[in-house]
């Protein structure tokens, strides 16, 4: 993957963005009914969400913004 | 503290492991973004129209890589939590009527939410590196590329903050004999460069490493040792005696900086950002190599408007 071409930023920003979505998935998998719960589930999932998938998506959305010239 | 109750330990550990895998997957992006980065500052050897990342947008690259390696810190502090529950909940659940106090308790974040970072945080497995050293053509040949576009990155730093110490270098460069700049001519700049690079940097320290009464031995082992190790592979390169060892003496050089640049460096740049920057923009030239693995940490912070 070449980042320093459209293809390669846009490839790069969704893998970002497709590890924030499975880390989350695999989180919520553990949390909420039939599963943990309580103040410490909902500690974890605060924590997770705020150090984790708000990082994440802060660098997609970084990715995303950068812009490419040509080199003369 | 409330426990796991109910939760199998079983499918904590699993959820754990898979976080701690998938955390490992964002390496190959860090290490992209790092490449991309060093190739638009010095884009020689690209082809005119080739896209480089744009010099305004060049922050917006080091901030999604530290974003990236503080979400992997934090990720993986998460799940050795997730262990530590998922171990205490399967002692409670064995014991008969036993209280435990694991000692292991959430961490209260503090007010930057940083958390403990590892070396392989930053880079993408440098055990790995160490595992490729002995593909002698394959491992020169990609790292060939990537350490000319990080010494390349090194110099725009080093020329734009360090007049005085380019001079320095330039009279220096051209105390060399015709067939060490001839090398460089050739291509094989590695040895050469690196070489020159460690010589400005070990008469720098020793003109000003004596601070406070004591010498900055750290950094004298530091230089010193890399720059005995580009020395001799600058002369196994120059006389010919074998690309096997010239790659082993090239990678045992990288991996003496990367080690010691690791060691010395991730807490500081982790833990006091805002020094780290102070002191590099008065002392660039004291960190060429360096700068390649700290820059991406430290340049959102760094005002490039000098």
């Amino acid at each position: 993957m070449n980042l320093l071409s459209m293809a390669g930023m846009s490839v790069a920003v969704a893998q970002v963005r497709m590890s924030e979505a499975m880390l989350r998935g695999t989180v919520q998998g553990l949390i909420g009914p039939g599963g943990w719960q309580g103040a410490d589930a909902d500690r974890f999932e605060a924590e997770w969400e705020s150090l984790v998938s708000a990082r994440l998506l802060s660098a997609a959305r970084r990715l995303e913004s950068i812009d490419l010239n040509p080199f003369n | 503290m409330s426990r796991m109750l109910g939760l199998d330990p079983e499918r904590v550990r699993g959820a754990a492991a898979v976080i701690e895998n998938q955390v490992v997957g964002l390496e190959m992006i860090q290490a992209q973004i790092v490449g991309a980065q060093a190739l638009s500052m010095n884009p020689l050897g690209m082809l005119p129209g080739s896209l480089v990342i744009a010099p305004w947008s060049l922050s917006q690259a080091s901030a999604a890589y530290t974003d990236i390696v503080l979400a992997k810190g934090s990720a993986r502090e998460l799940a050795a939590k997730l262990r530590a529950e998922a171990a205490t909940q399967e002692f409670v659940s064995s014991a008969a009527d036993a209280s435990y106090e694991t000692g292991v308790a959430w961490r209260v974040p503090d007010a930057r939410d940083v958390p403990q970072l590892r070396p392989d945080d930053f880079l993408p497995g440098p055990l790995d590196l160490i595992e490729r050293i002995w593909d002698g053509v394959g491992f020169v040949d990609e790292w060939v590329g990537r350490l000319e576009s990080w010494i390349g990155f090194g110099f725009d730093a080093f020329k734009l903050w360090a007049p005085d110490a380019i001079s320095r270098f330039d009279q220096w460069w051209k105390t060399l004999p015709d067939w060490v700049r001839g090398i460089s001519r050739l291509g094989k700049i590695i040895p050469v460069l690196g070489t020159v690079i460690d010589a400005v940097d070990l008469g720098l320290l020793l003109r000003d490493g004596f601070v406070d009464g004591d010498w900055d031995i750290p950094g004298l082992i530091r230089v010193g040792g890399s720059l005995l190790i580009d020395t001799a592979s600058l002369i196994a390169a120059a006389t010919g005696v074998g690309l096997p060892l010239t790659v082993v003496l090239q990678g045992a050089g990288i991996l003496w900086d990367i080690g010691w640049i690791i060691g010395e460096h991730v807490a500081d740049i982790v833990e006091h950002p805002q020094e780290y920057v102070e002191f590099l923009e008065g002392n660039w030239w004291w960190y060429i190599p360096v700068m390649p693995l700290a820059g991406p940490i430290v340049m959102p912070f760094i005002d490039l408007g000098e």
